[in-house]
Parts: structure tokens; sequence; C-alpha cells
């Protein structure tokens, strides 16, 4: 009888934290032990009597790669309690919002946390190593998710000199804060595609 | 001289200062090139979860015995031990209802059959150990990351202003949210550092980046009561981030005496 | 000083034309979310003349932030070399809707940068500014009268006075001139009546304050009141959130720091700070010279009325009125003063 055991005690490269032990026994799987290490934080009961504005802020950190889907989900939720329809633009402008964070989660997904296993290496940092383009590709992809979730994408547009709530960005002030910094730099920021 | 040993872990909480780090797509390669990052679970496997570390970068809460257990090994292991984001840094959301027993959430979460869970009061890691530098934020910002990073490489002490967000907010000439809205702002008790994002975008400041030092809290509370807000959305406003200060410089007071006039909480 | 008259519907045009000399700032207002209007001003760069407010009597931020940007990188060394931080050409800029408070301010402005040791950051953007006043009309929370800032006959170039159908225009400097002459939109030699419909209004305008300040002994009362229990009670009620500095515009309190953004790169920033906030008076071996909030509140407004007129013989407040609208906690810089010297 051949027995094999296998025990990841902190699964590296998943966004969370838990080991997996699997015992094996003549080719059989027998046993099978997931653990999950991460905390409970329980907001499903911190959210009692929070105003339904504050929500949406508290549930967006349940996790910080799919924040956008969360986001989305709890307003949703409340909407749907609330008896409330929102308009055509505000459904497009969440529907822009879930695409950045999937550009964004899948990019991650692929190039730092999957691929890194058919390579075998330890990271995407390795990877970078041996194959400089593909990575740097890879997390152009992730930042050009990352910027539709910012609203820092620039898209043509009617500039309005009116100074307006909310469009920081174009106005003339200067704020203390370093703001847009690389945003000002890339002017094309997508390599040569590999052949 | 081979490069800096670096590790960078998570806590309970979301990995949101984590993904910042990975989120700075345009530095990171370079930043592996400066430092080897020997253990870093979220985006490593064949981790090295011995070697003594010159910087070791800890996010999230301690919400349970294991990860009190994993932050003081982390501390016993480390030279430079900087705390990323509120969490680590405040308590951050996880500690904003400290004084419901946690008991009471995981029945309400997980109704029977979870007694099994490892868990206790989220308190920030700041609490259990020392550390050498704080970087508050929710999340952090790259920005600040990447100076407090270069500024600890270079053997150097990054300065971040001990000022408000207020001295963002004006710059940027927001409206004021508490003056011609009305609102419960936390934006005059919150350290500054993130361009007043939110006031920028017409929603006020949560206080997601803690306290400046010494805020003056009573007056804050005073003032949203001049304006005529009730003392029960003032709580709910500021019983998020910073709640455990917040709780220490006079909420739990104010919460007291609410019960006693047999209100909320 | 020479004055000239324009058809009200004339401005507009010479105004237009001004663009073709350098970036055009006026007071635009600012949106509010639900009608749309909100009251309030910033100064923002203009291409359609129709934008600009010169009769909103404050902007959130005063024109300081064309002169001293909140946020200056002074110098830069990447890879061992030396740069010059701030690298951005200056263009001509022209201020449209200044007030006499503004104007006065701008002469403070000149007078801590540019005499003695001039400030070259600041020097390089004042070379190229224009400043084209507005008359206005006091509300409840100016007091520029009580402080002899209410009028002004220099420090500007051109100065539009609304008068019927007409504007007073005056002219104080040779670059306002060279304006009037390079834009002949209708310029004409005032006459005995613009004379005195324009003391009229001025008449009309001293009379429309609401707010006074007797400041005349004040740096001699606020000598004698240094432990007035008011500066404690103020330390109490203000939050130290430095919005009545960054809104000042005398205001000109600064740090300056280190910071590496990227590998091999450090800048060197300055960037406004307030005398507010805690670490303002830390300094090394971690002694706070005003490590109390009373303490900072107290300097504030001694600095504003007391140590001020003693260097320069004039106090640092113009009368504005901006901190009084914006200080989220009600702090009246008029009350305050009043209540110090026993007047209210």
């Amino acid at each position: 009888m051949s027995k094999r055991t296998l025990s990841i005690p902190h699964l590296g490269r998943v966004e969370g934290h838990g080991g997996i032990y699997v015992r094996i026994e003549d080719d059989e799987v027998r046993e099978v032990n997931l653990e999950v290490y991460e905390g409970s934080r329980y907001y499903e009961a911190l959210l009692r009597g929070k105003h339904v504005d504050d929500v949406q802020g508290i549930i967006t950190r349940v996790c910080a790669i799919c924040s956008a889907s969360h986001t989305v989900a709890a307003l949703m939720a409340l909407e749907d309690a609330l008896g409330i329809t929102v308009s055509t633009r505000t459904h497009t402008l969440r529907g822009l919002l879930l695409l950045g964070s999937t550009i964004e989660s899948h990019a991650l997904h692929i190039f730092a946390l999957a691929l890194p296993d058919f390579f075998h290496v330890p990271s995407v940092l390795e990877l970078a190593a041996s194959h400089p383009r593909e990575v740097t590709f890879g997390l152009k992809l992730k930042q050009l998710g990352n910027r539709i979730q910012e609203g820092s994408v620039d898209v043509p547009s009617t500039r309005s000199t009116r100074a307006s709530e909310g469009s920081a960005a174009s106005r003339t002030s200067a704020s203390c804060a370093p703001s847009g910094r690389n945003w000002r730099r890339r002017s094309n920021p997508w390599p040569a595609r590999s052949s | 001289m081979s490069a800096p040993k670096v590790g960078i872990f998570g806590l309970t909480g979301c990995a949101g200062d984590q993904l910042q780090i990975l989120n700075c797509e345009d530095e990171l390669l370079r930043i592996a090139e400066r430092v080897e990052i020997v253990d870093w679970v979220m985006a490593r496997s064949q981790n090295d979860s011995n070697t003594p570390l010159d910087v070791a970068f800890v996010e999230g809460v301690v919400a349970t015995e294991r990860d009190l257990a994993y932050l003081k090994s982390i501390r016993a292991r480390s030279r430079t031990l900087v705390a990323l984001g509120t969490c680590a840094v405040w308590g951050g959301l996880p500690a904003m209802r400290n004084e419901l027993p946690r008991e009471v959430l995981r029945r309400e979460v997980y109704a029977g059959g979870a007694e099994f869970l490892d868990t206790r009061e989220a308190r920030p890691a700041t609490d259990f150990v020392p550390f050498e530098f704080r970087l508050p934020g929710c999340p952090i910002e790259r920005h600040e990351f990447l100076r407090l990073l270069n500024a600890i490489l270079c053997g150097g002490k990054p300065e971040f202003l001990n000022v408000p967000v207020c001295w963002e907010c004006k710059t940027r000439e927001n409206l004021c949210r508490v003056v011609h809205y009305k609102e419960v702002c936390c934006g005059a008790m919150t350290r500054a550092g993130c361009g007043a994002r939110c006031p920028s975008h017409g929603v006020p400041c949560a206080g997601c980046r803690g306290p400046v030092e010494e805020p003056n809290y009573d007056a804050n509370i005073t003032m949203f009561q001049d304006r005529g807000i009730s003392w029960v959305e003032i709580a709910r406003k500021m019983e998020a981030f910073s709640a455990p200060v917040w709780m220490k410089l006079g909420l739990e007071r104010e919460h007291a005496r609410e019960r006693a006039r047999g209100g909320r909480s | 000083m020479q004055t000239l008259r324009l058809e009200v519907q004339r401005l507009p045009v010479f105004l237009s034309a001004l663009r073709d000399e350098g970036d055009l700032f006026a007071p635009v207002e600012r949106l509010a979310p639900k009608d749309g209007r909100s009251g309030v001003y910033s100064l923002e760069r203009i291409f359609d003349v129709a934008q600009a407010h010169p009769e909103a009597l404050r902007t959130i931020l005063p024109f300081k932030k064309l002169l001293l940007p909140p946020r200056t990188v002074l110098t830069r060394a990447r890879d061992g070399a030396w740069e010059d931080g701030d690298e951005l050409p200056i263009r001509p800029m022209i201020f449209y809707g200044a007030h006499a408070c503004d104007v006065h301010s701008l002469k403070i402005l000149d007078l801590l940068f540019l005499s003695d040791f001039a400030d070259p950051y600041y020097q390089r953007r004042r070379e190229q500014l224009t400043v084209i006043g507005y008359g206005c009309i006091p509300d409840d929370k100016c007091f520029c009268q009580s402080l002899g800032t209410a009028n002004v006959d220099d420090g500007f170039d051109l100065f539009f006075t609304p008068l019927e159908g007409r504007f007073m225009v005056t002219v104080a400097s040779a670059r306002g001139d060279d304006l009037v002459r390079r834009y002949p939109v209708g310029f004409e030699p005032s006459t005995r009546d613009d004379t005195r419909e324009y003391l009229d209004r001025l008449k009309r305008r001293t009379e429309a304050f609401t707010l006074a300040l007797d400041a005349h002994d004040l740096p001699y009362v606020l000598e004698l009141k240094k432990d007035d229990p008011v500066w404690e009670e103020l330390g109490r009620k203000c939050l130290c959130c430095g919005s009545c500095s960054m809104v000042c515009p005398t205001c000109t309190c600064f740090n300056m720091w280190d910071e590496m953004p990227e590998e091999n790169c450090s800048e060197r920033l300055r960037c406004w700070d307030a005398c507010l906030y805690r670490d303002y008076a830390l300094v090394a071996g971690g002694h706070n010279f005003r490590a109390r909030r009373a303490d900072r509140v107290r300097n504030r407004y001694y600095h504003k009325q007391e140590a001020f007129v003693r260097e320069f013989g004039m106090p640092s407040c113009v009368g504005c009125g901006r901190c009084i609208e914006n200080c989220p906690t009600g702090i009246h810089v008029v009350e305050v003063f009043q209540h110090v010297r026993g007047d209210a």
C-alpha cells in the first residue's frame, strides 16, 4: 500500500490565508483538510445600526481585489430593499467600474498569482527576469484596470472650465499632495506586441 | 553588499495594502531588483519563513490568536518593522465595534456550530509589538509607500506630516462638508496624505487614515452638534476606521450618557 | 495715476483680447450638486470671459495660490546631478477681479518675498502677474475699512469700478497703460460725471460696511492681554485644522523637507504650512515652542495684529473675511479682538 501526503501549511499566491493537507493511499484521496486561518471580521453583524449611506464604504473593504464587486453588490442590495431604480448612466458607470475590476483582478491573477506555477518560479518577480516584456505587459494591463476603477483614464471630452465639484484633477490649483505624478509621464504605456 | 531581505505579511484584513504594493506597477520590478523579497505569501510560493529580515511590512488587525503569534514571530526576525494601513496602525473597520463581544457577533453571522473559530477582539498590530514606522491609510497611498521604502533603503527617515485632511482639502478648494453641507466630516481630525480624496468627490471624510496627533475631539463633536446633527448620527459616522481612538477620546463617555438617557447603544 | 471710462459692453471685448497676453484668471462659481449654485467661488483660469465673477467678494483661496503654489519642488537631485525643481515655464498671468484687500495683500507678499532677499520662485511668478482690480460692495464679513485696506491707488495695473452703464478705469502702472493702448476697445478719458458718480459710489460703499474693528491701538492692547482667558477658550474651540491659514491672503508660512519619490531621486519640497499645526514650532531635540493649542491660536492672532505691526508698521490682516467664512467652528476674528479689548 502506497501512502502519500501533501501538506502546504500556508498557501502562497492566493488572497486570503489558508493551508491544505491531503492524504493519498493507493492513488486514492482519503483525506483533505483545508484550513482557513483568516480571522473573522463579522462585517455582516457590524453593519447593524449603520446608515444606508455608510454601507458601501464599509463593504467595499471586504476584499481589496474585488472591492468594486462588493461595492456594486452592496448598492444593488440596498436599492432592492429600498425600491430604488438607478439611472442608465449610473448603471453604465457601474458596469465600467466592474469591467475595470475584472481587467485588474484577472491580470493580477494570471500574471502574478497563477502564471509563476506554469513556469516553475516562486513569483512574478522571477518571471520578470526571464520574460520581461510579457510581465511588463501584464502589469500595464493590470494598471489599466486600476486606472479605469480610479477614474484616472484620459477620456477625450470637452473640458469645461467651470470649476465643478469632483474634478479636482482638471483644475488649476495644485494640491499639497503629489497627484498624478505617474500619469503625466506616460504617453503610450503599451509595449510593442510580442511576436 | 547584498540586497536587503524583505518580508511582506498580512494579518486579518482585506489585503488591500499588499495589493497597493502590487499596484505600484511601474515601480514593482525595480523594487524587486533593489531588495530580496524572501517571504510574501500573497505573491510568492516557496517562502522562507525563518530568515532574519531587514525590513518587514505588516498589514491587518490581530483578530485571531494565530495572528498574534504570527505577528510576534515576524517582529522577532525583523530589524525594521513597518505597519501598513489603518488596520495595522489604528484598528480600522474590523475594530469599529469592539464593545460587542465576539461570541455575539459569531452567533449572528455563523449561527451555531462555528465555536471552533479562532477569534478575538480586533485590535491594531501596533498594540502588541513595537513598530519602527507606521503608514496609515485604507488602503495606503502608493506614493507614500514608495517614499517610505526609498527612505528606509537609504537609511533615512521619511517625513509624513502630522496635519489634518483640511490642509489638502482647502488647497483643492472643495466646498467644506461641514460648513456648506452640515455633515459629519472627520477631516479636521484625520491625518492628511490622501489628497482629500473623498471631499474632492463630494463625500465627507470618514477618517480612514486615522487621527492626527492630538485631535481636538471635543471641539469637533461640539461643531457637529451645533449644526443640528444628532448624537446618534455623529456616533454612527465616527464608529468606523478609527473607532478605538475616538472611544478613548470620548465616544465611549458619550455612549454611556446616551445609554443612560435610554437611547441607542 | 490716470482715469478712463469704458462702456460696460466693451469690457468683455477687452478681456477676451487679454487672453493673448497670457492666462486669464478670475473668480468662478463652484458648482454645487443640487441646484448648481453654491455662492462659493474659486480663482480659476478661464477661457470664456462670461464665466468670470469679478464681483465675487472672496474666492476660497486667495490669489497667493498663483504666486506661491501649495506645493513647489525647489530642487531635485537625480542620479547625482542637480536639476531645477520648479521647471514649468511660467506663462504671463492676468488676475481679473482683484479687490482692494487683494491688492493690499499683494503688497504684503511683495514685502515678504521681494525685499532684502528676493525669493526667486515667487519673483518669477510675480513678474508675470498682471493685476486687474474690480470695485466691490462689502458684505457682513468684510472689515477692510477698519484696517485701512478698503481703498487702493497703486499696486495694481488696472482697476475697473462699475458705474451706471460704464466703468471708471484706473490705470496705475506702465503695464496697465500699455494694455489700454494695445487694445483700444473704447477707452475714453473720464468725465466729471464719472468722477462724481465714482465718489458717490465710494461713499455708498463706505456706508455699506456692517462689520468694524477698532484696530488703532490693538498692538498695545494685545501686549497687555497675553494671559487673557479668551486664548484658552479659543484653544478649546479651535480644531487647528489650518483652514484659516490656507485661505488667508497673507499667511505664507511654509514647511520644507526632502522626499525620495523614486530611486536615485531626491526632491526638496516647499509646501504651505500653518502655525496652528502641532508640529509647526517643533524643533530638533523634540522641544515644541507652542505645544498647546491655545498657544498656537494666540500666536496666529498676535502675529497678524501685533508682531507684524511692530515689524512693518501695519497689520498683516487685510480684512477680507475669508477666515470668518471658512472657520468650521465659527471662530470670528473680529469678535475675538472685540472681546480681547473688552468691546463686546
